[in-house]
This record gives structure tokens, sequence and C-alpha cells, in this order.
């Protein structure tokens, strides 16, 4: 019987040495992780800016954090001024997360205030290499991945495999043999965008819709005009509420 | 042994995937490419190292009936400060070694050697014996997955040799990065060095 108690008594004290080293060690490492996923989530914010706004101003746009619900959970997005007084979001950031074929694929994803997407950057996957994982991949003597370079200038609500819909205009094709790693970056973007758009669509209407739109500027004209005839109603009104409101 | 003998036994004699057949599942799992080959073999050398020193320090304080939970917990431990180490300040290796770094705790090379080897002897004799078997290790992933990854993408540590060299056309066949192309791989080289192992028994005992 004694045996019993020593035998537990060693184990015991192994896995206790054993848990203090590694809580002593993750108290130096933790800092410095947290530091590089930041600053890793605030390039890749950048990365997919890259186009919609001057190559000067990309380092100093302001992300207003704000959150949205998808499956239960709460995700951060981000809305997207170029300064400080302007009265309407340009473009809208959020992290796509959708289930492909052997995990999690996270897709950051930049669009314009139509939901029309500027770029993408697939950050995080465990997909099969050669097949998903190609999601990643740069060919030789190309500067960025050809997966992301598809679904420029689509529209992020109804971005689709080409499998799926051939008529759609914003149809992808599908990696060669990782449909359904495609597929899953289509589908999690669709209800990001929709999420997004969701949350977003009350007044003061602070993006412009896909449908309307014309020009840049007629965008931008028309959602100054809808924020303040908004602001106007609510005053007249009084009401509050207004959370999608350009801050 | 002389310690000479002792590292290189690993190679290729003593090899822990071709001829002791331990690891097999990284071994599949893992050689898709050239690169990932490289850093499984890499990061198990060093939890390879740090836990057979450790074992074999401890040899005489470990009670035998719990040795086993023992040597996990040592080499757990290792895997996850490796990990976190990683994690922190080489996050470039970090992201393309991530998913299998958490499965060098599960490795049998590692448990093997622990309990075979650095159990028994000295820690100089087993940190020896744990460099010569985790290149063997890495020896064994950088020839299934440079097969693989010819095979199967026509490209070798990345570069598409083909296309520089001008022929267009070949694409490779995915069969060979999907799992059954593992396992073919590991079957030929397995059987090569099996007859190649068998045919020098019989011209020794020929003699």
């Amino acid at each position: 019987m004694g045996n019993i108690f020593k035998l537990s008594a060693i184990l015991f004290l192994v896995g206790g040495i054993a848990a203090g080293m590694l809580a002593f060690y993750n108290s130096f490492t933790k800092p410095e992780i947290e530091k590089l996923k930041a600053q890793n989530e605030s390039e890749a914010r950048q990365y997919v800016m890259r186009g919609l706004f001057q190559k000067e101003s990309l380092g100093g746009l302001i992300y207003d954090e704000d959150e949205i619900e998808i499956g239960g959970k709460t995700e951060k997005f981000w809305k997207v001024r170029e300064k400080e007084s302007d009265q309407y979001y340009k473009a809208f950031v959020f992290l796509s997360k959708g289930q492909g074929f052997s995990g999690v694929v996270e897709t950051m994803v930049g669009t314009d205030a139509s939901f029309k997407i500027n770029t993408i950057k697939v950050l995080k996957h465990t997909e099969t290499p050669g097949l998903g994982a190609e999601s990643q991949t740069v060919k030789y003597g190309e500067s960025e991945p050809f997966f992301e370079t598809w679904f420029k200038g689509k529209n992020s609500l109804k971005v689709v495999v080409e499998k799926d819909d051939s008529a759609s205009p914003d149809k992808v094709q599908s990696i060669t043999g990782a449909t359904i790693t495609t597929r899953a970056v289509c589908k999690s973007i669709n209800k990001y965008a929709e999420a997004v758009k969701a949350k977003l669509d009350k007044p003061p209407v602070i993006y412009v819709d896909p449908e309307n739109i014309i020009s840049v500027e007629e965008t931008l004209k028309k959602a100054q005009a809808d924020s303040v005839k908004a602001a106007e109603e609510s005053a007249q009104t009084g009401t509050e509420g207004n959370d999608g409101g350009a801050k | 042994m002389s310690m000479m003998k002792n590292l290189t036994k690993g190679f290729f004699k003593e090899n822990p995937v071709l001829v002791l057949a331990l690891g097999l599942c990284p071994s599949l799992a893992v050689t898709t490419s050239i690169e990932n080959g490289i850093g499984m073999g890499l990061a198990a050398t060093a939890v390879l190292v740090g836990s057979s020193a450790i074992v074999s320090l401890l040899k005489k304080f470990i009670p035998g009936s719990v040795r086993i939970p023992i040597f996990i917990v040592i080499i757990a431990t290792f895997v996850t400060m490796i990990d976190l180490t990683l994690q922190a300040f080489i996050p470039a290796l970090s992201k393309s070694l991530g998913l299998f770094i958490p499965l060098i705790v599960v490795n049998c090379i590692i448990l093997g050697r622990a309990e075979a080897y650095a159990s028994k002897n000295s820690v100089f004799d087993s940190i020896i014996d744990a460099i010569g078997m985790g290149i063997g290790f890495t020896i064994a992933l950088v020839l299934i997955s440079s097969v693989r990854e010819f095979t199967g993408t026509g490209s070798l540590l990345g570069y598409p040799l083909f296309q520089l060299m001008g022929i267009e056309g070949f694409k490779g066949s995915i069969m060979m990065i999907l799992p059954p192309g593992g396992f073919l791989t590991m079957g030929l080289i397995l059987a090569f060095m099996q007859w190649n192992r068998l045919r020098k028994k019989a011209k020794e005992g020929g003699r």
C-alpha cells in the first residue's frame, strides 16, 4: 500500500515541477506572442487595403473596431476611415473563418464601401499541401498568391465557386483538387460580409448599397447626404441607438 | 561502442524509420514537401536531445513502474517549451511547423529512445545517441518527402524543376502527395532497405 502513495507522490511532484517550469516559461513568451499576433493582424489589415487608398495613407488609416455575431460567437471587424474628419467609412475589413477540408481556414478580407472585395489574404489553414494549401502559394515568378488575385473585384456578399454557379458574375475558379477549400473561403466571406452589412444596415447609412453604386465620389456624396438626413430625422424624433453610426 | 559508431548507427544501420520502423505516423503525415520534412526532423531532434539528456540524468530517481508517464511528462514539457519559443521568437518557422510540433509528443522515436537507451546509459552517450537518431529521422523524412514532392508536384524544395528547365506540361500526380503516395513511397523504400540488408547478410554468410 505504501508503494502506491510513494509512486503517486513522485508522479505528482514531476507533474508539478513540469507545470511550474512551463508557467514560468510562459510568462516570458506570452507578451512576445501577443505582440506578434497584434502586429500580424495589423499588417494583414494593411495588406488587404492596398490599392484602395493611396500608398502614403495606408499606414495612417483609422480602423474603428466593431463586433458582429457569427454562430453565437462575437467576432471583430473594422470600419476604415482615412482621416479623423471623415464622416463616412470607405472600406471594411473582416477576418472570416470557415471550415475547410481539414480545419478552419482564416481569411482576412478587405472590401470597399460597396462590399466589393479589394484583396483577401489567407492567414491560417491546415489544408493538404499541394491541394488546399495552394491557397497561400505564390507561383514561381509572381509576386502574390494566385488564389488571392481571383477574388479581386468580386462582390463579397455573392462570391461563389464556379462549379456551384457558373452564371454568376462573382464566380471564382476553384483550386485544382481543392474545391472544398475554395468553397469554404467563399462561404465564409459571404457569411461575414452578410453579418457586417446587417450590422451597418441601420441609419445613418454610412456606406452605399452595391446596386446603387456609380462612382466613388457619388458614393461618398450619397453617404454624406444620407447620414445628414438620418441625423436630422433622429434629431426630430429624438430617438437614440444609432449604433452603426459614424463616429 | 565508440562515440562515432554510436552517433552514426542511427543514420542508416539502425535508422529509426527505415529499419526500426518507429515514428511511421509523422513520417507519413508530414512528408508532402521537403521543407516540412526538414522542419519536422529538426524539431524532433531538438526534443529528442533534450528529453534524452533529462531522462538519462534522472534515471536513478525514476521508479520503474511509473517510468513511462514520467517520460511522457518530460517530453511534453520540452515540446511545449520549444513550441512557445518558436511562436515568440521565430514566428516564420512556427508558422510552417505549427501543425506538427504538438505531434512530436506522441512520436514513438522519442519515447522509444528514452526507454531503450537513455534510461540505461550515461548522459553523454544518450545525447550522442539522440543526435544520431534525430539525424537518421531527418534523413528518412527528407528521402521520403523528396520522392513525394517530386513525383507529386514536379518540384524540389518548392522550385519547379521542369519549368525552370523549360519543359512545360509536367504537373506530377496528385496521388503522390495524398496518403496513398505516402504509403507507396514508404513501402518501396522499406522494401529496398530490407533487400539491401538481406543481400549483405547473404554475402557475409557465404564467406
